[in-house]
């Protein structure tokens, strides 16, 4: 234990850290989506906190009673609106007097010099007038959930299932009755759509920047060794060749605390924004459908605890490189497409994670359940194995 | 130093087997994205290049007019296809070619700064901003009364040459330039600490002076890496995209022009540029990203004596630089938080035209090199002097 | 002549040396000091790899370091830790140093050549040296200091890893080298510059101790060492009242030389050794 908390010491240099810490925060700022959250749509700076109300007046979902409920307050909306419409002395000039009046005109192709002074006045209403768009994006949310229920994807029936007939019967057998489980559910998901892309988006970012980081604080620590001339002193003590062993396992925890930490820190990023406010939402929602019920918590816990896997498998890589490199120089070098290639895998298996597809593309992925858990297995194991191999010629070469 | 010493020095680089094996590396991968580019469709690109040489690159109006009222012989043994094509590229020319008179560049300018975050121009800036684009006004007067517009070349809509060269494998090329040149030149002056032959080597009649000619020797090393990553990608590419007879088109030509982001309107370059031309000043810009970024693995390494936290050091540095105009908004200082090496990178594709209300002035790319080269060959001269005095180990 | 002036050399609040002044003109140096002493440190501040904090080195009156290139073009030097590039054969290691220490071309192979002829690895000049055992690379690394036939010779525990036949040729390669050139050997294996060392120079808390040739040194111990045999037994009480020098396991009991400032009636006395005097001065 003695051995393996100084192993640990040696990895975390203050210098590096605080480095790695920088470009963290560089990377963060370029490249995070948190930073956006929530106006990652143009929408969503409107739609989330909408979402936020009913899921603080009606839990994290919806179900037909409640849904109803909520109807109504789309005609205070649009009550609302018409008011603000009326009052608009270019739609009172083109008798533009009702919220679909004010639509038909929003979404027409604007011909003659009346219709486009319309049109400019109802992107006014859209996008430069807050009162006016803070009413408008919140109908537009209702509207959406209206449309999921006309079209039959929530609250459905046997008859409404017929609209999708063909879609389901070119899936396999599971997706087919996972899709119709899905769509004839009777409670509403209140997450909204930015909420989903977020944690996707910046799920991958974590991944880059956990794996950034174990090759950073890894590199030096298996470089420095051998240049120093260490090894051969540690190897002909008591320990002797164990010691590999021992540094191995001091990688893989390294790997853990720095997903830890990593991912603690986005979370608390996170929950200053409020997301967990939907942590009991349920994620299988229109358009994202996915292959096990789980809420956005759990889901999120599901993220973590890969993250933690991934930058464990992570660290068990850096550690091969290292020990493989004789210059800081060449360390890097092999590490940079040794990560690329990694992080490359992580994405191809983690993009539609436990999606079944995508109904507005009606396309199918057809990603079962295991692809992505079995993508993450065979990376970890090609990773295993290599250190394995590497631990065993350790233990026979010449030092 | 010698030049034997700068031979032994160069030696040890292009033997070492690791940098081999990482141009290779990015030599596919550069491979790759010329393919995914260019490659799979390069019987479309074949094809369209006979188009352009049958229609000529002077676009006349009445040859033009012909094409498209079928008055034009059909092209001899061609497959039908081509005749379709060539009546294509007229209807082209015929819809695109006005875009220059209906141009309004000022607007285009505040719809960019409107849709800028945070970014409001404001006094002397603003001023600033706007005589820069009154000088790109009357170069597109200049462009429109010398009719520099008017030539042939691949449809920008369609073919997007001009971005996937500059845009894409430039940007790409660039990058991984960068990298090798500062591993080239750290491996080398870190070589003797991490061998421990510096209580050696600084003894020598040589002395300390063998540092500086490390750094000197990476740069040339990193030359010929720069020799070989862009005349193989690029080679590729124009081969796949032939450009003979092609070179002297003006790169303002209202064919060249592409979609960018929300706009669709034509490169508008600072000064009369052939395709040529341009090529061969972002070949000069890439030679001298190559000066700077070892000159400044240079400086950084002189202070730090450590190649690792020099790598990272100057990873931080670069990645800061594309941060930076993130945190300065507005005023002059977000134009000088635009004129470092990293956004100089990001935005290639975008050299020597219009493209930023902030950049908006000529050879904003070469005041961007030298004023960095400058800063760094300072950095370079304090640290050889420093490490003058400094103890050894 | 080398001029070490009244140099220290600080780092912080510690001192590794004080106030050395030296004169050295041409012969050979023995450097004699116990680890820490500072030796490296001097050894280091006269190859221009440290700076003096105060003081200077001169050559011929010109300070070393506004001498530059031309005074590191007369210096070989052989540090403690030699560093090699171990995928190099002694050829093409000893090329590139040449093109370091600024010699032509022409002439430089048999230059090679005969410095390793002379410190016996000819047959192993188009080895890579990462084959080579350390005696071999400690030869290597002789080869390289005296390769540009230096004014100045300097090396810091040069026999480390030779077996006795090459420690000899060793001594008697240096040994004729001293004769026209500075030769500073630093080592801990006294019996090497005993015997041919011209002077010795002890180095004891960071200051010249001593600056004198051996005979002269040995002699400030004459009477002062004896040799005495004993019983096992009585060695035990024996050691605990007299400082021993060495002791030497026989048949039939022990074989003890040690010193004594007071007049010893029972043991007798001996010609006393550089080794002695090391002993005595840094007990």
């Amino acid at each position: 234990m003695r051995i393996f908390r100084k192993e640990l010491r040696k990895i975390f240099q203050f210098r590096v850290i605080v480095l790695f810490a920088l470009f963290a925060v560089i990377f963060g700022y370029l490249f995070f989506a948190w930073q956006y959250y929530p106006g990652y749509y143009v929408n969503s700076a409107y739609d989330v906190p909408f979402y936020e109300e009913l899921v603080a007046e009606y839990g994290a979902t919806l179900s037909k009673t409640e849904y109803q409920d909520v109807l109504k307050k789309r005609e205070e909306l649009i009550d609302q609106v018409e008011v603000y419409i009326r009052e608009d002395i270019v739609f009172q000039e083109n008798d533009v007097t009702t919220y679909a009046q004010f639509q038909e005109s929003h979404a027409k192709e604007a011909v003659t010099d009346a219709e486009m002074a319309v049109q400019e006045e109802t992107n006014r209403f859209w996008f430069r007038n807050e009162a006016t768009q803070w009413l408008l994006f919140r109908i537009q949310v209702l509207d959406n959930m209206e449309r999921d229920v006309q079209f039959g994807r929530i609250y459905a029936d046997e008859d409404a299932l017929r609209i999708y007939a063909d879609f389901l019967n070119s899936n396999s057998y599971e997706a087919r009755e996972r899709l119709k489980a899905l769509f004839m559910r009777d409670e509403m998901s209140l997450l909204p759509d930015a909420v989903y892309e977020l944690l996707n988006t910046d799920f991958f970012n974590l991944v880059i920047l956990v794996v950034v980081c174990c090759f950073v604080l890894m590199l030096p620590y298996q470089i420095s060794d051998r240049l120093r001339g260490i090894l051969p002193i540690a190897v002909s003590t008591k320990t002797g060749r164990r010691i590999f062993g021992k540094q191995m396992a001091a990688c893989v925890v390294t790997g853990g605390i720095v997903a830890a930490v990593l991912g603690g820190i986005y979370s608390i990023l996170l929950a200053q924004k409020h997301v967990f406010v939907f942590w009991d939402c349920p994620l299988s929602h229109n358009p994202y459908r996915l292959w096990v019920d789980m809420t956005m918590g759990e889901y999120w816990i599901l993220c973590m605890v890969l993250l933690v896997g991934i930058s464990m498998t992570g660290a068990l890589l850096s550690y091969f490189v290292g020990r493989l490199s004789s210059h800081y120089i060449t360390g890097l070098a092999a590490a940079i497409p040794a990560a690329v290639i990694y992080c490359a895998g992580i994405r191809f298996f983690t993009k539609y994670m436990f999606m079944i597809g995508d109904m507005y593309f009606y396309r199918s992925y057809g990603h079962s359940l295991f692809r992505t858990f079995g993508g993450l297995l065979l990376l970890a194991g090609i990773a295993v194995t290599m250190v394995m191999v590497l631990l065993r010629r350790d233990k026979e070469r010449d030092l | 130093m010698s030049r034997k010493v700068f031979g032994y020095e160069c030696r040890k680089l292009l033997g070492a087997w690791f940098l081999w094996g990482l141009l290779v590396i990015f030599l596919v991968f550069d491979l790759f994205l010329v393919w995914e580019n260019v490659g799979y469709d390069r019987a479309e690109y074949r094809k369209m290049y006979q188009v352009i040489q049958r229609v000529g690159l002077d676009l006349e109006e009445t040859g033009i007019e012909r094409i498209l009222d079928g008055d034009r012989e059909p092209i001899g043994n061609s497959e039908p296809d081509e005749n379709s094509l060539e009546r294509w590229y007229a209807e082209y020319v015929k819809t695109n070619k006005g875009v220059y008179d209906t141009l309004d560049l000022t607007g285009i300018r505040d719809d960019k700064i409107g849709m800028a975050v945070d970014f409001k121009p404001e006094g002397a800036y603003q001023r600033w901003i706007e005589r820069n684009y009154e000088k790109l006004e009357a170069r597109i007067q200049e462009i429109k009364e010398t009719g520099e517009a008017r030539c042939g070349f691949y449809p920008g809509l369609v073919y997007e040459v001009h971005s996937k060269l500059f845009g894409r494998v430039f940007r790409a090329i660039l990058l991984e330039l960068m990298i090798m040149t500062a591993f080239s030149v750290l491996y080398l002056m870190d070589y003797e600490r991490l061998q421990r032959t510096e209580s050696i080597v600084f003894c020598s009649k040589t002395g300390r002076n063998l540092l500086l000619g490390k750094c000197f020797a990476g740069m040339v090393c990193s030359f010929l890496d720069a020799l070989i990553l862009v005349s193989v990608p690029v080679g590729m590419f124009l081969w796949f995209v032939p450009m003979r007879g092609l070179w002297g088109t003006m790169v303002s030509s209202f064919m060249v022009m592409e979609k960018r982001g929300f706009f669709v309107y034509p490169f508008i370059t600072f000064v009369p540029l052939e395709f040529r031309e341009y090529l061969g000043l972002v070949l000069v810009i890439v030679g001298l990203l190559v000066v700077l970024v070892s000159v400044l693995a240079g400086t950084v390494q002189y202070f730090l004596r450590n190649s690792y936290f020099s790598m990272l050091c100057m990873s931080v540095f670069f990645w800061g630089g594309l941060a930076l105009p993130y945190l300065v908004k507005n005023g002059f200082a977000h134009t000088a938080a635009l004129l470092n090496p990293a956004a100089l990178w990001y935005m290639c594709g975008g050299w020597f035209v219009e493209y930023d209300p902030s950049l908006s002035f000529a050879w904003s790319e070469f005041w961007t090199v030298g004023v960095w080269l400058t800063t760094a060959l300072t950095g370079l001269f304090l640290g050889k002097r420093r490490f003058r005095r400094e103890d050894i180990g | 002549m080398l001029t070490i002036s009244d140099v220290t050399k600080c780092y912080g609040k510690n001192t590794a040396v004080e106030h050395i002044s030296l004169d050295l003109d041409n012969g050979l140096y023995g450097l004699l000091a116990p680890n820490g002493a500072g030796k490296t440190t001097l050894i280091k501040m006269i190859t221009t790899l440290l700076m003096p904090t105060s003081g200077e080195i001169l050559w011929n009156g010109v300070e070393i370091h506004r001498l530059g290139a031309q005074y590191r073009e007369i210096i070989g030097y052989l540090p403690q830790q030699f560093g090699y590039y171990k995928n190099n054969s002694p050829r093409q290691y000893l090329e590139y140093l040449a093109a370091l220490k600024g010699l032509p071309t022409e002439g430089l192979r048999e230059r090679i050549e005969e410095v390793v002829a002379q410190v016996g690895l000819s047959e192993v000049l188009n080895t890579k040296m990462k084959k080579f055992s350390g005696g071999m690379l400690q030869r290597v690394g002789i080869a390289q200091a005296i390769l540009n036939d230096p004014k100045i010779l300097i090396l810091d525990e040069p026999t480390g890893g030779l077996d006795p036949k090459e420690r000899v040729r060793f001594r008697n390669i240096i040994s004729a080298m001293s004769k026209d050139r500075i030769v500073i050997l630093s080592t801990h294996i006294v019996s090497d510059i005993e015997s041919i060392a011209n002077q010795v120079i002890l180095i004891k808390d960071r200051q010249i101790y001593r600056n004198d040739t051996v005979s002269a040194i040995c002699a400030e111990l004459n009477g002062k060492v004896y040799e005495q045999s004993m019983s096992n037994e009585a060695y035990e009480a024996f050691e605990g009242d007299h400082f021993i020098l060495s002791a030497r396991q026989e048949y039939d009991g022990m074989t003890v030389r040690f010193f004594s400032e007071e007049k010893e009636t029972e043991g007798r006395t001996c010609v006393p050794n550089l080794e002695d005097f090391f002993l005595v001065t840094f007990r």
